[in-house]
């Protein structure tokens, strides 16, 4: 079954907690919006977002923060990425081992820009999936 | 948002490192933040040892924290394994600015080992 490519169904999102599905890696080092499988969620903002490394993965998942998409330019005159910063981390916010989960909390109201959220991985292949969570 | 402030190295074990080691102040990014040398205000921060680590990790409140007699030892991070990358954090909900990460220091256990860290601003 063909992936719908609109979260909003009369102009809410359906549920809540909702599901922002799988971010494949295809390319290391290449990396994957969170909110990639539908193109009108990434200004939402929301309370928590949980980050999941799928436990088959064979290598390590990088979340990224970015407010805006790839190539990034790295402070300090570290050249330009578009994926993780595997030198000095310097966009990674946190690594995820197979199978870990990482529930980013904003602690307040709606405070995480769920579009700013990227991944990338050690391994090609290598997948996360990732749910909003709405105050 | 969550700013990443790369990974913190520590190159002898026994002598901490600030977590803003990495953080260069003339980075517009980093001044529109608010961050400045002494002062990084956040509502929450985020210490993960580094996954390729060799051995333990360890947060601090001060530059000459001890990670052996556990003065201003603040958490100790065990090492990482294939499932498991340990973090330690801190966050004030209430507070969005309270919080300076110019106050945690880093120690490890195995030269070159470290940390990842990441802050969050609200």
């Amino acid at each position: 079954m063909a992936l719908p490519t609109t979260a909003f169904v009369n102009g809410a999102l359906p549920t809540n907690p909702f599901p922002l599905g799988l971010a494949t890696v295809t390319s290391a080092g290449l990396a994957v919006k969170l909110t990639h499988n539908y193109t009108d969620i990434d200004a939402i903002r929301a309370q928590r977002l949980v980050i999941e490394a799928l436990a088959g993965n064979s290598g390590v998942v990088y979340v990224i923060g970015e407010p805006t998409g790839p190539p990034w330019t790295l402070p300090g005159g570290g050249g330009t990425t578009s994926g993780a910063d595997t030198t000095n981390y310097l966009n990674v916010l946190r690594v995820l081992a197979k199978g870990e989960t990482w529930e980013v909390p904003a602690y307040m109201m709606n405070e995480i820009s769920i579009g700013h959220f990227y991944v990338d991985a050690a391994t090609n292949g290598d997948k996360a999936i990732a749910t909003a969570v709405f105050a | 948002m969550w700013k990443s402030l790369g990974k913190v190295t520590v190159p002898t074990p026994g002598t901490p490192v600030n977590v803003l080691a990495n953080v260069d102040f003339n980075d517009p990014v980093i001044q529109a933040l608010g961050g400045k040398p002494g002062r990084f205000s956040c509502a929450g921060i985020l210490c993960q040892v580094f996954h390729l680590n060799q051995d333990k990790g360890y947060v601090g409140d001060r530059a000459d924290f001890n990670k052996t007699t556990g003065v201003g030892l603040l958490a100790a991070c065990g090492k990482p394994t294939q499932n498991t990358i340990p973090s330690a954090g801190a966050n004030i909900p209430n507070a969005p600015g309270g919080l300076n990460a110019a106050d945690y220091w880093v120690d490890v256990d195995a030269p070159s080992d470290g940390f990842i860290v990441s802050v969050l601003i609200l």
